[in-house]
């Protein structure tokens, strides 16, 4: 067999699995819940000094 | 909106608007020093741009000396328009989002301002030595390796200042933008230190530049641009981002997909086959997360697209997202085989870097910019109308060049096929294409030159003192 | 998401990933890559003049790499045989082009061997090949009165030059036309250089 194909496949094959074993972690340690607060971090803070209008109005 | 469910720590509302107002004050030094520096290289950039466009209409005009030749014009405009413009406002860009959506203040402005400063000295050196001829040989990688070594340095400082206010979070979660920005200042210190090393030779250096090359627009420039459009579209509709699930695959499908893409600048070149079908597999996977990205666009505007009539920053960022998914698809199809077959090595390539750099990018950085700007300095843009001519000059500019580049490519690329037409058939079809180009160059140019007046006026607070942004009356938009 | 960690150490395993795919694996795979008999490295004099390609930028028009019949028009247009790595082992950098304002060059030298059609070329594109966009090299001249001792003149069809004038070949244009001349790889290479190896052992 072609040696580079040799290579490719082994070291995919070893990532596949550490990326499968970081996937399982990650999402167990709660990485991927839907975290729709997150989308409201856009909104928190304020633009000018305190006090003064801070998005485009409509 | 519930604040305390996203901070570590719930501070009290004073407290926590102080926090605020640093993280805002911390950015504002080094964001300004960007911001200014990349409009002047637009300008320079785009001037370059127009001199080597008009030398294929007038290919004996500025003969007269080596640093005027096309080669090295071409050059300057490139890694101008590429590193100075756009490297330095979404640089620029993410030092302003990051403290506001992590709320820590800006580690180290002082480093920050240190990058800015090493980045534009390695410019000014670096195109002045390719003006003179000394010059790495590589596209892209221009910029002689020595030279290049300041801005490694200064990058390095950027990074650190970037990741280690990622660092100190007061955030439980990290906004999707969070992600893209603090991605790419991890890929573009990698990819760039690793391709500019005098290491390499032959084809191998072949993939190397183009490793580097392409990932210079999709682990640098790309998350950068997403990053701002993730953060304004919501921001401006004030309505949250459609989907976090989109967002994370779209996300992992760029960084696993994008990176893998370089080699389809090789098709049909000296190169293992293998090499050659993974990156073209790889460049359509690209669908996945293009697709991701633009439902979730389109999801969170959709009811919305009338706020397009009266706010600039979402018309330019919309805009810019838009073509940012037609690109792509482009991308997708340019490297199917059959299809690069036609349009290698034809001005259609050219067409497709300038929707992507300029249509994508740029648009959605102009958009930022508008943001941005009247925040950093305390003074609303002096005038909607200029505002409007940017924007349909740039639409207009950007339309023109890429329907010329891409038909024109296209025949070039069947003539180029067909033996039994003369080589210079191929070249003669282009010529009124690329009067054209120049054209729509022109108009970027007059464009982009809009914009920097109105960026002059806006930061040395001229005109008149509003209260309210230029564009708050419903209409008042064209 | 909200560890720093998954974001940080995911987005260097995938640039990292696609080095080992796009770089370092092919990379492997050359070091079997041998100069081939019939190429010779480059002349100083022809290095000198690779020199002055890089630094005038002419990859931003021209090609070196021949493709398959298959895939392009190359070989019927007399550009030569297809290129494979080998072809390249003493180019660094790379010239390998993305753009065919002008035709492939790799084959250049085998192609238009004429010192005299290379001059005239440079000096005024269009007096040799009408249409043609490429830029005029005037600055690699220089006109005289009359030619000195060891000068090259560059012959020009009439009405080319300034009246009464002699154009002269500098330095630059005479190493960068060695080094157009040296673009010859018609020596065998890639399959069928294999297969006459493995045939004569």
């Amino acid at each position: 067999m072609n040696p580079a194909a040799v290579y490719i496949i082994a070291v995919c094959a070893l990532g596949g699995v550490i990326a499968c074993g970081a996937f399982i972690w990650a999402a167990l340690k709660g990485e991927f819940t839907d975290a729709s607060e997150a989308a409201l971090l856009v909104f928190d803070d304020e633009d000018r000094a305190a006090g003064a209008p801070s998005e485009e109005r409509a | 909106m519930s604040a305390a469910a996203v901070y570590l720590d719930s501070p009290p509302p004073e407290v926590a608007l102080a926090e605020r107002v640093a993280a805002d004050q911390s950015a504002r030094r080094p964001v300004l020093l960007f911001f200014h520096s990349a409009v002047v290289w637009l300008v320079v950039g785009s001037v370059f741009g127009l001199v080597a466009s008009l030398k294929f209409q007038f290919p004996d005009m500025l003969t007269g000396s080596a640093a005027l030749a096309f080669g090295r014009i071409r050059t300057v405009h490139l890694n101008a328009v590429a590193y100075g413009w756009a490297g330095m406002s979404l640089i620029g860009l993410a030092v302003w989002m990051i403290p506001r959506l992590v709320r820590a203040p800006l580690y180290r402005p002082g480093l920050a301002v240190a990058a800015a400063w090493g980045w534009n000295l390695w410019l000014v050196l670096g195109l002045s030595a390719v003006l003179a001829g000394w010059t790495d040989g590589l596209e892209w990688l221009e910029i002689p390796y020595p030279i290049d070594a300041i801005v490694v340095v200064a990058g390095g400082l950027m990074a650190i200042s970037v990741l280690m206010t990622v660092a100190r979070r007061k955030t439980k979660h990290f906004y999707v933008s969070v992600w893209y920005v603090l991605a790419a200042m991890v890929w573009f210190p990698i990819i760039f230190a690793t391709a500019n090393l005098p290491i390499f030779g032959g084809v191998e250096q072949g993939a190397v530049n183009w490793w580097y090359g392409h990932n210079a627009l999709g682990l640098f420039i790309t998350p950068l641009a997403l990053a701002g459009a993730y953060y304004f579209i919501p921001k401006v509709l004030g309505r949250p981002i459609q989907s976090y699930s989109l967002s994370l695959v779209g996300f992992w499908a760029l960084a696993f997909f994008y990176s893998l893409n370089g080699i389809h600048h090789l098709i049909g070149g000296p190169l293992p086959a293998w090499l050659i079908t993974t990156s073209i597999t790889a460049s359509v996977m690209m669908v996945i997360p293009v697709a991701a990205t633009a439902v979730n666009f389109h999801t969170t505007m959709v009811g919305r697209f009338s706020t397009l009539k009266y706010s600039p920053t979402l018309r330019f960022v919309v805009a810019g997202s838009m073509i940012y998914t037609a690109v792509s698809l482009q991308g997708s199809v340019e490297a199917l085989r059959g299809f690069n077959r036609v349009v290698h090595f034809t001005h259609y390539t050219v067409g497709h870097a300038h929707l992507g750099v300029y249509g994508f990018a740029s648009l959605i950085l102009f958009g930022c910019l508008y943001f941005i700007v009247p925040r950093l300095v305390d003074w609303e843009w002096p005038s909607d109308r200029l505002i409007r001519w940017h924007f349909w000059l740039a639409l207009g500019g950007i339309s023109i060049y890429v329907i010329a580049l891409c038909t024109a490519g296209w025949l070039q690329g069947r003539a180029m096929l067909d033996a039994s037409r003369p080589f210079m058939d191929s070249v003669e079809l282009t010529k009124p294409y690329l009067v054209a180009r120049s054209v729509g160059g022109a108009l970027m140019l007059v464009a982009n030159a809009i914009f920097a007046w109105h960026y002059w006026l806006v930061v040395r607070r001229r005109g008149k003192e509003r209260m309210e942004p230029v564009w708050s009356a419903p209409g008042a938009l064209a | 998401m909200n560890k720093y960690r998954v974001i940080f150490l995911g987005a260097v395993a995938t640039v990292l990933f696609a080095f080992f795919v796009l770089v370092f694996v092919p990379h492997l795979q050359l070091l079997s890559v041998e100069p081939p008999p019939g190429l010779k490295a480059y002349a100083d004099s022809e290095l000198a003049g690779r020199q002055v390609y890089v630094s005038l930028g002419c990859l931003y028009c021209h090609s070196q790499q021949v493709r398959t019949p298959s895939f392009g028009s190359d070989a019927a247009r007399g550009w030569g045989r297809p290129s494979y790595p080998e072809d390249y082992v003493y180019d660094a950098p790379h010239q390998l082009g993305t753009m065919r304002t002008g035709p492939d060059l790799m084959n250049i030298g085998g192609r238009q061997p004429s010192r005299a059609w290379h001059y005239a070329h440079l000096y005024q594109p269009r007096a040799m090949t009408p249409g043609s966009l490429m830029p005029a090299f005037r600055f690699l001249f220089t006109v005289k009165d009359q030619a000195g001792m060891g000068d090259e003149i560059v012959d020009l069809p009439p009405g080319v030059a300034p009246p009464g004038k002699v154009v002269v070949a500098l330095p630059g244009a005479r190493v960068l036309v060695n080094y157009l001349l040296a673009l010859k790889h018609d020596y065998p290479a890639g399959p069928a250089a294999a297969g006459a190896a493995g045939g004569s052992q």
